[in-house]
């Protein structure tokens, strides 16, 4: 919560806040808590002084409240959707990824989530004056799959630079770089042109780290993070996608399953992060590898994927595609 | 001496005892005859209620003569998943179904123009983006009711969106948070006759009971307390069961979702 300064208002001088503080008064929500009269009493200010106070404090912090014919004349203006290039993929996620929302891509190790990130980077940048922010958390961004994708679609090596050029990288390890780098972003202190997308590669990667600490702290700097993405979203129009990985686990303990005896057990596939950020992103894209006996048009080393579309609005409304993945890219 | 007064302008007092059009026999399959002004209302759910919330938004604003309530709401989007233009979608083609059945077909668009602009200047949004701003937005709510007067329906979606952002090393149970957050929303908004409906995540509970155990809802509007608790659960088949308790019953409804309207079984 927002501690009381004297940038809140010139009567609240360093002698005023050390006052309500020695009263438990510390933070803005705090003192508009508290009945006017009695700061009044507390700080030696009149009640006319007080409740301009609390009128500086409401019109600094309140969110600003607007009716819905201001709203649609705003939207109608904005784009809604990030071409992702991928034909069928946009058709299942109604036009791209989209604007204002965050986004989640998940797969199991191996299905194919980084490759169809680097190709949904590439499609975004090439032919249009889109900049993708990309944060590695992994610290195995490959520049050179890039340019294998870029090769694969016929650029030139100038067309290639003037692609790679648009996609920035930034490599984060903790959650509070993290944090710090959005606030940034929020704060403009840090400024990318025509920026359309933030992709994060991946976020379990840094909550890992947070695992089994009892006071939750972890959680803390995820709802932070989470604040931060939807006000970039909605104040920047910008898409943020999350790659992540998913778990696999059986229930059954896995001593009774080397024991060789007949089991049968079900093998159940997570969403990492836990419950608090199951409800986050509007749309999850959900990759699984197709082990098909005879794939078709693949090279060797490509494998087909159903990319399985879910809002978080209507859970129960699937649509799915089928993606050709290998070492040139996504189709 | 200390004299206890509450300090109101002239505006003030005249929007507490203006009467304003209540929400009572609004959306029936819910409420039946509720809710009444001041009632708290509490959706839940582990699949995503939005299409509920949806299409209580578009019922309660669309026109008396359709079949609606044209009443003023307030939402608070702390979450950020309710879609803005999906609500205009709806609205729209709730309003195109019902115009269709009166009006010839070269006046319908006309109608439905005018008719959603009527709807869309009673509905009132706030994003929220951080936890201080929740809390300054819900204390300022007494001059939002005050500005807008036709305001009978708060909505907050969700209620605990910034819950783990506001913990530090000492963790606030999960039901006492909720039960803080509304007796300040109790406090701010007991003055001016409105209900108040906020959304949570089946999963934000402090405790495993079943929803049979935890706290009844009360006749009366009592502090911290719930006058309808609404359950929503996927129940396979593409059918989603509704189970709503109040004080004295619990009834369970069905609906589907097709073509983006909900409909009742």
């Amino acid at each position: 919560m927002q501690k009381l300064t004297s940038l809140d208002h010139t009567l609240l001088t360093k002698s005023v806040i050390k006052t309500l503080a020695y009263n438990n008064i510390t933070t803005v929500f705090e003192f508009l808590q508290q009945d006017a009269e009695k700061l009044s009493t507390l700080t030696k200010l009149n009640l006319c002084q007080i409740l301009d106070i609390r009128n500086n404090i409401f019109t600094k912090y309140s969110a600003p409240l607007v009716d819905g014919l201001f709203l649609l004349s705003k939207s109608a203006t904005k784009k809604r959707y990030i071409d992702i290039g991928i034909e069928s993929l946009n058709v299942v996620l109604g036009g791209g990824i989209p604007v204002g929302y965050i986004t989640e891509l998940c797969g199991l190790a191996g299905s194919g989530k980084t490759q169809l990130g680097f190709q949904l980077v590439v499609n975004c940048v090439r032919e249009t004056e889109n900049t993708i922010l990309f944060i590695d958390t992994k610290g195995d961004f490959d520049a050179v799959r890039i340019q294998k994708i870029l090769d694969n679609l016929g650029c030139s090596h100038q067309e290639m630079a003037r692609a790679l050029f648009k996609i920035k990288i930034v490599q984060i390890w903790t959650m509070e770089e993290l944090i710090e780098l959005f606030k940034k972003l929020k704060n403009k202190s840090v400024n990318i042109e025509n920026l359309a997308m933030i992709i994060i590669d991946s976020l379990p990667c840094l909550m890992f780290q947070h695992f089994g600490d009892d006071n939750k702290i972890g959680l803390t700097y995820m709802n932070i993070f989470v604040n931060y993405c939807r006000y970039l979203c909605k104040n920047h129009d910008i898409g943020v996608l999350c790659i992540n990985i998913q778990t696999r686990w059986v229930e059954q303990d896995i001593t009774d399953y080397i024991d060789g005896k007949d089991q049968t057990y079900v093998e159940k596939q997570n969403r990492c992060l836990g419950k608090y950020w199951q409800h986050i992103p509007a749309v999850i894209i959900l990759i699984e590898r197709l082990k098909l006996d005879k794939p078709i048009n693949v090279r060797n080393d490509g494998f087909h994927v159903k990319a399985t579309v879910v809002r978080s609005n209507e859970i129960k409304l699937e649509q799915h595609c089928i993606l050709t993945v290998d070492s040139l890219g996504v189709r | 001496m200390a004299i206890n007064f509450k300090l109101e302008t002239g505006i003030q007092l005249l929007t507490r005892l203006l009467k304003k059009p209540g929400i009572e026999n609004f959306y029936p399959m819910l409420f039946e005859k509720g809710p009444k002004q001041g009632d708290i209302i509490e959706l839940f759910s582990n699949a995503g209620n939005s299409c509920l919330l949806l299409d209580i938004i578009c019922e309660l604003l669309l026109p008396v003569e359709l079949g609606g309530v044209e009443g003023s709401i307030l939402i608070f989007n702390t979450d950020g998943n309710l879609d803005f233009m999906i609500i205009v979608e709806s609205l729209k083609k709730k309003l195109l179904t019902s115009i269709k059945k009166g009006v010839c077909e070269s006046k319908i668009d006309y109608y439905v123009d005018n008719a959603l602009q009527v709807a869309l200047k009673k509905m009132f949004f706030v994003e929220i983006f951080d936890a201080t701003q929740f809390s300054i937005t819900i204390q300022n709510l007494e001059s939002v009711l005050s500005k807008h007067s036709s305001i009978s329906l708060v909505i907050f979606d969700t209620l605990t969106a910034f819950y783990w952002s506001e913990q530090s090393y000492k963790i606030t149970k999960m039901d006492l948070y909720i039960k803080n957050l509304l007796r300040i929303i109790q406090k701010v908004t007991k003055d001016y006759k409105v209900t108040v409906l906020y959304t949570r995540p089946e999963y934000f509970s402090s405790t495993k009971e079943v929803i049979e155990n935890l706290e009844p809802c009360f006749e009366f509007q009592t502090l911290e307390q719930l006058n309808y608790r609404i359950h929503m659960m996927y129940a396979g088949d593409a059918t989603y069961e509704v189970v709503v308790r109040t004080h004295e019953k619990q009834i369970k409804r069905h609906f589907i979702v097709c073509d983006g309207f909900i409909t009742w079984l």
